[in-house]
């Protein structure tokens, strides 16, 4: 090894890279004003020449890392200093400069000794063990994967071990990567055991099938038992708009629980299906027999719970539902509770674990992903006919929503690249599809493909054989015979806000997942990016934008909270108290939307049957109270104010709904008489005991401006009114080119004929106008 | 017979209007074309286009990107527009003539229409609403402006 140069070597490298050396004799002026261009090039060509190799000098001389000259998608955390994160084909380039630089190559840490390095002994052997298993497939039993000491792991292993040494006939997994269905009938399934080398990483949040991809590049979350995606670690703000636009972006929504209800009578699955969602009387009959899925609200127990993907297949008898993770445990024995009261046979399968999903949105979507989703061989050409039409065809929005498809595809990993579809003279144009789609003329559905997904056994069976990449790339020259192995059934359908989902097994999520990243006009996006685009399309995202679910509601608490610690945390000189919301006779809290407060104040006005006119011109004067001392009366808006603070201290017989608002519903007595004016509050109780109606907006400001979340909505551009509702997400919006806002407000503005609303952000003076559309 | 004859009625209801545009651009297709709306503004527009243009020139545009390999065989550029926005589109071909010879190819262009409507309330809650489609021919205009590369 060449010896490490002295830094003063180095600096001198630096510097002499940065000199121009020159020559000074100039013949070229023949006249003495007239300047011959080639003469002075050629008497030039000296300096030109040294400029062009100091230009490169500096270059190779040092300043900058060979990392620093990847793409940014290339781009890794810590790579200075890490030369696995570079790649391949740069490291030995990086290695030289590391050696080069100040601090050179990291030393290598001495071994452990003692009790430690027994420990990484005893561990050695406990994953030796644990691959002969895996080889031998078979999966370590719950006893190994307990908390327990090593060595108690590693006696339950060569127990299990030695019992499959014995009986080798039946092994518990039918392929080397431990792939197998994890479905709870009638019970909740395991979680995944994963492998045994990170299974303690994954026993509280559950790793999904694509989580080292996505360690690897995005900023992950801990959220509903999962690890979630949360953003890519790179910017992306501005491109993923562009994709979002044009191509197509894709996001693991394997975290979406998903249940498989099988109900045997045919009129108890009619009656479970209405039941459950917004049809009260006629179920379209393309949605009972699975032509359709229905992506809308989710009823239990007469009540909006959250909005779901439901498909159901009469003829199978099975309806699949995908529901937001914190809302599984909740919606999951209510309809438990449901299909008690059924006479048929029920069964509710827990599919959390055995069935993974992808989204795909933008306009490309099926033309990107169908590069990579190989058709296994149909009966039915109709739906290899509507496929390829989809996939030769943008889509910006004209499909219609719960178009579903169904069918088996084979193992992408076995293409080096994507690949397009090749068109057919058979192929009909777009607008025709859509015409035919809407009409039900035929399903799209393969009906083999889709007993294999909702079946426990059948997808287990898809896994047989299922090969690693290595192996893959091994028996390559049996392209053919292998192709049709592999035999993967999903199910493709369009959700309410325009982007498709992907559901299948589980364990061929990631295998799909590696080969769409290497589509083109395929980029990927996490939570955030979910956020983001739905709010450049209005679309109220959940749970931010629904502070009237209990998801929402938690949420909005949760932020308040945290908002308020960090604001508790500020130096004195950082805090203006004089600013508006901050003051402290503020009754609305300026760290989240105080929902309650608005409530409180909005249903006191009506108690005191005062104008708001009247009740400021009212002199505050003397609290007087009507009968004991929890009733002030309300003579004046100070009274108001001071009554809306202790609401929460009343006492009630019945206890008070936690969520005070609750979103309008045309038939609800109520509600209606709130639009009207006609409603009455009868005491400071039912203040307590009734939710404030409000409804969804989206809102434009008239002029330049900016809203950011949280920010107050109010009527009138005056100090002296309070809000009427608040913005849940608000912020530029790329796709207009200027800020826009969803939010709530109360719902009676319904009456008001083209009212202009006044935003102003939390702690700020300016009031914006703007205009709002009821989002329905 | 007239062309009035085929025309079909609107159906009642929500009209949302989609997009003529389904098949998927190239990467040539996405840099060279520009559509005109009714919404565009035409100074706007004529800026846009400009700048389109000015990328093949390289007395503008000294990148070689634009001058070689798919690019080089590229000879014009598209400006399309149709129904309302023929109008505006056919004066922005008089603003690029003076300078560039520009063809005018004309048109027509099948789009779907999706209508809304709303079915007696079926559900509870909220209104049912059905969704009809109906193809429509609209005319549309097409501008060639050939471009220059030097």
């Amino acid at each position: 090894m060449p010896p490490k140069p002295s830094i003063n070597a180095k600096k001198a490298k630096l510097y002499n890279s940065r000199t121009i050396r020159t020559e000074l004799s100039d013949p070229s002026f023949t006249d003495k004003e007239k300047l011959s261009i080639p003469d002075f090039l050629k008497t030039r060509e000296f300096e030109i020449r040294s400029f062009e190799q100091s230009q490169l000098n500096t270059k190779y001389a040092s300043s900058s890392r060979v990392f620093q000259s990847l793409p940014r998608t290339l781009r890794r955390r810590t790579a200075s200093h890490n030369v696995k994160r570079i790649p391949k084909r740069l490291r030995s380039r990086a290695i030289r400069e590391m050696q080069n630089s100040v601090n050179g190559q990291p030393e290598k840490r001495k071994h452990q000794r003692g009790r430690q390095l027994y420990r990484l002994q005893v561990m050695k052997k406990l994953l030796k063990l644990g691959s002969r298993l895996k080889l031998m497939r078979g999966v370590p039993n719950e006893q190994v994967l307990k908390d327990q000491t090593i060595r108690n792991r590693i006696k339950e292993l060569n127990t299990q071990i030695k019992s499959l040494e014995k009986d080798r006939s039946s092994p518990e997994i039918n392929n080397d990567l431990g792939s197998y269905d994890n479905t709870g009938v009638d019970e909740f399934a395991p979680r995944p055991k994963g492998n045994l080398k990170y299974h303690k990483r994954q026993k509280n949040f559950v790793w999904l099938p694509t989580h080292v991809w996505h360690a690897k590049r995005f900023h992950m979350t801990k959220q509903y038992g999962y690890q979630i995606p949360l953003a890519p670690t790179q910017k992306c703000f501005k491109a993923m708009n562009r994709h979002n636009k044009h191509d197509a972006v894709i996001f693991d929504t394997s975290f979406h629980d998903k249940l498989i209800i099988e109900i045997a009578d045919n009129a108890d699955f009619i009656q479970f299906l209405l039941e459950i969602t917004k049809y009260k009387k006629k179920l379209p009959t393309e949605i009972v027999d699975g032509t359709k899925s229905y992506s809308d609200w989710i009823f239990l127990e007469n009540e909006k719970v959250a909005k779901v993907l439901i498909y159901a297949n009469i003829s199978l008898k099975k309806i699949l539902v995908s529901v937001l993770p914190s809302l599984f445990m909740d919606i999951y024995f209510k309809i438990k509770a449901k299909l008690a009261n059924y006479k048929s046979n029920t069964t509710i399968n827990d599919c959390r674990y055995s069935l993974g999903s992808i989204d795909i949105c933008g306009p490309q979507a099926l033309p990107a992903i169908s590069k990579i989703l190989h058709l296994y061989k149909l009966e039915n050409s109709d739906i290899q006919r509507t496929w390829r039409t989809l996939a030769h065809n943008t889509d910006s929005g004209l499909v219609p929503i719960g178009t579903t498809l169904s069918f088996s595809v084979k193992d992408p990993r076995f293409w080096k690249r994507p690949s397009r579809l090749p068109p057919s003279a058979s192929d009909i144009s777009l607008n025709e599809l859509v015409i035919a789609l809407n009409n039900e003329t035929s399903s799209n559905i393969d009906s083999d493909s889709i007993a294999n997904l909702l079946s426990s056994r059948s997808r287990n069976e898809s896994y047989d054989g299922q090969m690693s990449i290595k192996s893959i790339s091994k028996e390559f020259n049996k392209f053919y015979e292998l192709i049709n192995r592999s035999r993967i059934p999903l199910l493709i359908t369009k959700l309410a806000e325009g982007s498709w989902s992907l559901i299948l097994p589980w364990y061929w999520v990631l295998p799909i997942w590696i080969s769409a990243t290497k589509v083109r006009q395929i980029k990927v996006g996490g939570l955030k990016q979910r956020h983001q685009f739905n709010f450049e399309n209005e679309i109220p995202t959940f749970p931010y934008d629904f502070p009237f679910l209990r998801d929402g509601w938690l949420h909005n608490n949760a932020v308040g909270t945290l908002t308020e610690a960090k604001f508790a945390k500020l130096k004195q000189s950082h805090v203006d108290i004089s600013r508006p919301d901050f003051q402290n006779s503020s009754i609305i809290s300026p760290f989240k939307c105080d929902w309650t407060a608005i409530r409180n104040i909005i249903f006191l006005k009506k108690l005191s049957g005062k104008t708001d006119l009247e009740l400021a011109q009212l002199d505050p004067g003397f609290a007087t109270h009507v009968g004991n001392f929890s009733t002030r009366e309300l003579k004046s808006l100070h009274d108001i104010e001071q009554s809306s603070k202790s609401i929460s201290k009343i006492y009630t017989e019945e206890k008070a709904p936690e969520i005070s608002i609750v979103i309008y519903c045309k038939n609800n007595e109520f509600h209606k008489q709130f639009v009207d004016g006609a409603y009455e509050i009868k005491s400071l109780v039912d203040v307590k005991m009734k939710q404030l109606p409000v409804i969804q907006i989206a809102i434009r400001l008239q002029n330049k401006g900016s809203i950011s979340d949280g920010a107050r909505i109010f009527l009138s551009d005056s100090f002296n009114t309070n809000p009427e509702g608040f913005v849940t997400s608000g912020a530029y919006n790329l796709n207009e080119g200027q800020p826009t806002a969803i939010g709530l407000i109360r719902a009676d503005v319904k009456k008001l004929s083209n009212p202009t609303i006044y935003i102003r952000n939390i702690g700020k003076t300016t009031f914006y106008p703007a205009k709002f559309v009821e989002i329905k | 017979m007239s062309l009035k004859s085929a025309k079909t009625s609107r159906i009642n209801g929500k009209h949302i209007k989609h997009s003529a545009n389904s098949t998927i651009p190239s990467n040539i297709d996405k840099e060279t074309t520009f559509l005109v709306k009714t919404k565009t503004p035409y100074v706007s527009a004529v800026k846009q286009i400009q700048r389109i243009l000015d990328k093949f020139n390289k007395k503008v545009n000294k990148k070689r990107k634009f001058q070689g390999g798919e690019y080089k065989k590229l000879n014009y550029i598209t400006v399309k527009g149709m129904g309302k926005a023929i109008e505006k589109t056919l004066s922005l071909g008089t603003h690029f003539q003076s300078n560039y010879p520009v063809e005018v190819l004309t048109g027509s262009v099948e789009v779907l229409d999706e209508f809304r409507v709303n079915e007696a309330s079926d559900s509870e809650d909220e209104d049912e609403e059905k969704t009809l489609y109906q193809k429509r021919m609209v005319s549309y205009v097409e501008l060639r402006i050939r471009i220059r590369r030097d």
